[in-house]
């Protein structure tokens, strides 16, 4: 097992930036995720730090080790792609097996690793079975088996669940992170499912056209997001934004729009001149009354999609359409008249141009 | 739309086989006048060959479709006057939108003034006025849907098919797509059924769902009754995220009092017991109870809630609320949500309780609820 670190890098394909200045660092026997959009930059990463591309610039690190005049077969990086890519007559034990043959391990090594690969990812049953018979599932369950036979000081995992059904998904992800709790191997896991990325990373990147936008733990990333396309992006549904102009007063802010006004009570407002902003706020902060509040915002309930033991509501105020959970005990109607309170210490603020974070600070 | 509500299209006993091979089995369904009825299943459950026979695309193979009690089985789609819209939504791209509404109404010789009016207000209300002179293969995709609704609509069909209609669009849109789609059909007030594989599709547009598996109706109902009254294991399962937790329990009775028992649980069960004596597979059954029924026990839970230990195994931070994958002392994994509270590590030794009213209990061996 091994870090991972890299610096600065850069990557085109023709005129098209592929990677940015990327940089980042992982840990000895962390879980890593990579969280973009398709066509962020992750699999170029990958293909980077496995050296199976060059940078046009930058430097990759493993273990402490300089990388960039390193041939690939000597980086001791094992991936895992999305499309699998199985031998197809070999049983699932001579596929396992094959990367310990091509490195001329005696028989009983062989034997023993297979089997407790195996054991961990529980297809023992299928070691005499060929690929076709295999479900999607186990088919990945098998390519991580002989992605980490041999042991790599790194494990990339490319999109490696992502046609899989949501059910099977998160099963995999929850196996996938026992494994790796269990084993202490450094894996990186590039992902456009945020849920998939929360279940499994200790850090993640979020990465958008090449460039890292904000690393950090998840639950920071939801509570702290750096720009509004990470508040957006987490969460489920996303935050809320709306597009205002913010006016300092004494003792708060005044948000205008021209089809709605909103105050709110700061006792130190962060911003200090009248500006373009986007007020944000999670669904599942909104508080939403039945009864008439005085003085507060009212809106119309426009969609109900009911979620367990709470709903997600669309909310309507003017040409703004708002989300909000709200418990199941609240009985909604459609078309019905509700009023909202936004609490102060669950707002937050993002420059308009920027989209970066003003507040909370 | 009540119970109350006419029935508008009726399927009896209807049945379709492919080769031999069987894509509906049965099937029995009543679509009331003014709802939004969901067709709800798997990829290959049958739901779209179902769509396709109402609309006459398809022939049962036997079973009959009645429209307002009469029978249609055998009439050709046109004469139905039911609106589709598939997942492509084969506008003629070389037309205009204004050609493209007009269509319909010209194949069916609607003068030409009562053409301009009926295009002219449906362009209205679906705010299309902008674009009536906009060749089809030039707006995006939501302009696309609207122009394909509009489409349908202005011919003033009876009922309206719409299969996946919202699934090439990004997720973001989607949601507003879906939106739009329940705006209108409130605003209209038309009856539609809607083929989709995205349980929360279905449970945000449905005013009643058909859970459909296998070529079979699993059950009928509203979302609310899909989901805490979820009839056959395929339903408990199938319908929220997480899922059900699905647990093998025995009956046994201790002190006159009925239980259901694992080697990590003892849950008392009131009254029922006639109906689990007389199940096939008795004293074996299942017990399900939602992740969010499960609770991290507290002194504030009152003393008939049923507690056990557990330890987390996984944590998956959703922000706001966590899911906790616990492993139970025999090693089964249940999952439970928790919102906010103290924090928890994995690793960690919990306590878990629920109320035992909340638990389903169905028969392993005909797959029903049966509590």
């Amino acid at each position: 097992m091994a870090s991972v670190e890299v610096h600065e890098l850069y990557k085109c394909y023709g005129r098209i930036p592929a990677l940015q200045g990327l940089s980042f660092s992982v840990k000895d026997g962390e879980f890593f995720c990579l969280l973009g959009a398709p066509g962020a930059g992750k699999t170029t990463a990958f293909r980077v730090i496995a050296g199976l591309e060059k940078p046009d610039r930058g430097e990759v690190w493993i273990g402490g080790q300089r990388m960039n005049l390193i041939p690939p077969q000597q980086r001791d990086v094992a991936m895992v792609f999305e499309d699998v890519a199985l031998y197809p007559h070999m049983t699932a034990f001579e596929n396992i097996a094959h990367p310990l043959r091509l490195r001329r391990l005696p028989e009983t090594e062989i034997r023993r690793r297979v089997e407790e690969i195996t054991e961990r990812l529980r297809i023992a049953h299928l070691l005499r079975r060929l690929p076709h018979t295999y479900s999607g599932g186990e088919r990945r369950r098998v390519a991580i088996a002989r992605a980490m036979v041999r042991q790599p000081r790194v494990l990339l995992l490319d999109q490696a669940f992502t046609d899989l059904d949501a059910k099977i998904r998160q099963e995999m992800a929850a196996e996938l992170k026992r494994l790796q709790r269990e084993t202490g191997q450094t894996m990186i896991y590039a992902t456009h499912d945020f849920e998939e990325a929360v279940v499994m990373a200790d850090r993640i990147l979020v990465i958008r056209e090449g460039r890292e936008i904000q690393t950090d733990v998840p639950q920071m990333l939801y509570e702290r997001p750096a720009t509004t396309f990470v508040a957006t992006f987490l969460g489920s549904p996303g935050m809320n934004l709306i597009l205002c102009q913010a006016i300092p007063e004494v003792k708060g802010i005044r948000f205008v729009r021209s089809d709605f006004a909103l105050a709110i009570s700061m006792p130190q407002p962060p911003i200090t001149e009248k500006r373009e902003v986007l007020l944000g706020i999670r669904p599942e902060r909104l508080e939403v009354s039945t009864d008439p509040i005085p003085e507060a915002l009212s809106a119309e309930v426009e969609v109900i999609q009911p979620l367990g033991l709470e709903r997600i509501v669309d909310l309507r105020l003017g040409h703004v359409v708002l989300k909000a959970i709200v418990p199941i005990q609240l009985s909604l109607r459609l078309h019905q008249r509700v009023w909202l309170r936004w609490p102060a210490e669950h707002l937050f603020i993002f420059d308009a141009v920027t989209e970066q974070r003003i507040y909370p600070t | 739309m009540t119970h109350e509500a006419p029935i508008l299209v009726r399927l009896e006993k209807v049945t379709k086989e492919f080769n031999g091979t069987i894509a509906v089995q049965d099937l029995d369904l009543e679509i009331w006048e003014g709802e939004f009825l969901c067709f709800l299943g798997p990829s290959g459950c049958g739901k779209t060959t179902t769509l396709r026979m109402i609309a006459g695309l398809e022939r049962p193979t036997r079973g009959e479709i009645y429209l307002r009690e009469q029978r249609i089985t055998d009439w050709p789609p046109q004469r139905r006057n039911f609106g589709f819209m598939f997942q492509n939504y084969a506008l003629f791209s070389h037309m205009s939108v204004y050609e493209n509404l007009a269509f319909g109404l010209r194949i069916r010789r609607f003068p030409s003034n009562e053409i301009e009016r009926k295009v002219q207000a449906i362009a209205r209300v679906l705010e299309l006025e902008p674009v009536l002179h906009v060749r089809a293969s030039r707006l995006d995709l939501s302009t696309m849907q609207r122009v394909a609704l509009a489409r349908i609509l202005v011919i003033e069909p009876q009922l309206l098919l719409l299969d996946e209609p919202l699934n090439n669009f990004r997720p973001g849109l989607r949601e507003m797509m879906r939106a739009e789609l329940k705006r209108w059909q409130h605003q209209f007030g038309r009856t539609m059924v809607y083929v989709t594989h995205d349980q929360e599709e279905a449970l945000t547009l449905g005013d009643r769902i058909v859970v459909i598996n296998a070529g079979r109706v699993e059950q009928v109902g509203t979302p609310d009754e899909i989901y805490w009254r979820p009839a056959t294991l395929f339903v408990a399962s199938f319908i929220g995220r997480p899922s059900m937790n699905l647990i093998p329990v025995q009956y046994q009775e201790f002190d006159h009092q009925a239980y259901v028992i694992s080697p990590d649980l003892r849950v008392p069960i009131g009254s029922y017991r006639d109906d689990i004596i007389k199940t096939t597979s008795f004293p074996n059954l299942i017990l399900g109870i939602r992740p969010e029924h499960l609770l991290l026990s507290d002194l504030s839970h009152p003393s008939h809630f049923v507690r056990f230990p557990a330890e987390v195994d996984l944590i998956r931070p959703l922000g706001r609320k966590q899911i906790l994958d616990v492993k139970t002392r025999s090693g089964h994994i249940l999952q439970m949500v928790s919102l906010g509270g103290k924090p928890i590590a994995v690793g960690e030794r919990i306590e878990i309780a629920f109320d035992p009213q909340n638990i389903l209990l169905f028969d392993p061996k005909t797959e029903k609820r049966i509590y």
